[in-house]
């Protein structure tokens, strides 16, 4: 393959072409196997590079997105849910008792640890005063937007539900109501 | 003898179970015109999980065509206005007003009656009991679907105009999803222009609006109208489909509508134009679900009221048909 050829590959899966070069790169892919298997190559390259990948099962891993999003779908629980987490935690004093031992040869600040969660008295600490009055797990917080962490993929979004409502079946005439109650908290 | 005589109910119920799926499909097709034709202004709610809002309607049809403005009447005022051939969305708090032109043909096709009995097969219809609603007498209408990849809907339908006052979004599972109803509504009224006009004045706002695109004619756009859906429930074929013109980007956005005849979702797709972020995976607003992928430098996002998993196996199953660029 040419050195020109690739760069118009290149060129096309960067969206630089137009007009009669757009016509000759996409020409060339459909006349060149070797051309169209490159230009497929680049193009998932540049997939790649970007961060997307098509298949469901190889999504980008973008942390700080998936958490954002985790927790904007995360219903917010009152201080007894982590109550039940603490309980969870408070192994037999043995089990601490070894621990101990282990940490000295370890490190200090394990010892440091492991020592104020042994201490007589550890199961009575204030965790238990922050318990909500109420009895039961409580939601505090929802809010009727988008679970999506960047302000611009969310407007994105508002703007295809917009064009998608015309055609919102069994809503029918009240499907705009999702755009004017569009973030409502409570 | 037990079979012939289970053959024989049957068919003796089959009559009365066309007619009544055909009273079924005769209620919805008046509903929906109602809805398209009648003058009312009223007060619904929407609710969905522990968000609740008030919402106030009007809406007009005369010899100008059809005209509505809803509008927030809670927090901050946001307003809808469609008319004819444009959708305006005013969001004071973001100052920004967003307008689009509404499709050709304004949403689904016309043959309604076609429409609606194309979706039977996948719910099962049972007219259910009256119900007093906002102050009227209304016809309960279940419609359950035959499997998990759409919701089901309960609807509650004047017995005097045939409008819509009720309406609930149904998981698989019976739990309401989404509800809208009318708290208060009158028929038969003058609207005026004053109501039909925005409350906002629209000044210091930001304008933003979209085109309809091009005819899909140049080779450039065929890069972007040669996608197919490899997977869709069964029943959902393509009913719509429109390119225009984003002015925020510079972008061409193809939309690709598919539909049973009463649940559906539309599938965007948008030509990167430089680096911008997109949806990920799946993500919802009340109890519509959406599904974002890129392929081939383009956004591909399922937007639809439909389960999380109908949106996420539509979006898994997009293709980019290199073989029809030409």
């Amino acid at each position: 393959m040419k050195v020109n050829h690739r760069e118009m590959l290149s060129a096309l899966v960067d969206g630089q072409l137009t007009g009669q070069e757009l016509t000759q790169a996409i020409a060339h892919i459909n006349n060149d196997q070797a051309a169209r298997a490159e230009y497929l190559r680049m193009q998932y390259a540049s997939d790649v590079m970007h961060g997307y990948t098509r298949a469901v099962s190889q999504r980008p891993v973008d942390l700080a997105q998936r958490l954002s999003v985790a927790l904007a779908d995360e219903p917010v629980y009152q201080q007894n849910a982590l109550l039940a987490k603490a309980k969870v935690l408070a192994f037999p004093k043995t089990f601490w008792k070894q621990a101990t031992g282990l940490a000295m040869a370890a490190s200090i600040g394990a010892l440091a640890v492991v020592g104020v969660m042994n201490q007589p008295g550890y199961q009575n600490m204030p965790l238990a005063n922050a318990e909500s009055a109420s009895d039961s797990t409580q939601l505090v917080r929802q809010v009727n937007r988008w679970t999506v962490g960047e302000p611009e993929v969310e407007a994105r979004l508002n703007n295809y539900l917009v064009d998608h409502n015309e055609y919102a079946g069994g809503a029918g005439m009240f499907s705009y109501g999702r755009v004017v109650s569009y973030g409502t908290e409570q | 003898m037990m079979r012939k005589v289970w053959a024989f109910c049957l068919l003796l119920l089959m009559p009365v179970l066309a007619w009544a799926e055909s009273d079924a499909v005769a209620l919805l097709e008046r509903m929906t015109q109602a809805g398209k034709e009648l003058d009312y202004q009223g007060v619904f709610a929407y609710q969905t999980g522990r968000t609740l809002q008030s919402i106030q309607i009007f809406h007009r049809n005369d010899s100008q065509g059809e005209t509505e403005r809803l509008m927030s009447l809670n927090g901050v005022a946001r307003e809808v206005i469609r008319s004819n051939d444009m959708v305006t969305c005013i969001n004071p708090e973001g100052k920004q007003i967003n307008v689009s032109r509404r499709p050709l043909g304004r949403g689904f096709p016309s043959d309604l009656p076609r429409r609606l009995r194309s979706a039977m097969p996948f719910y099962d219809v049972v007219m259910g009991d009256e119900e007093r609603i906002a102050g009227r007498m209304t016809q309960e209408l279940a419609i359950m679907p035959i499997d998990g990849y759409r919701y089901g809907y309960r609807l509650w339908v004047d017995k005097e105009t045939d409008l819509l006052l009720k309406s609930e979004l149904l998981a698989e599972n019976g739990d309401v999803l989404e509800t809208f109803a009318f708290t208060a509504i009158e028929t038969n009224v003058d609207i005026s222009d004053e109501d039909l006009k925005p409350q906002t004045s629209g000044e210091e706002m930001t304008w933003h609006q979209s085109e309809p695109g091009k005819p899909m004619v140049s080779t450039d756009e065929r890069l972007v109208s040669n996608w197919d859906a490899t997977w869709l429930p069964e029943g959902f074929s393509l009913v719509a489909s429109q390119n225009r013109l984003r002015a925020t980007n510079g972008s061409y956005v193809e939309q690709r509508v598919y539909s049973d005849g009463l649940s559906s979702v539309s599938i965007f797709i948008e030509r990167i134009k430089a680096q911008h972020n997109h949806l990920q995976g799946g993500s919802h607003m009340g109890a519509v679900n959406a599904f974002g992928t890129i392929i081939h430098s383009h956004f591909v996002t399922v937007v639809g009221e439909v389960p999380a998993t109908t949106v996420e196996k539509i979006g898994a199953g997009i293709e980019f048909n290199l073989t029809g660029i030409r």
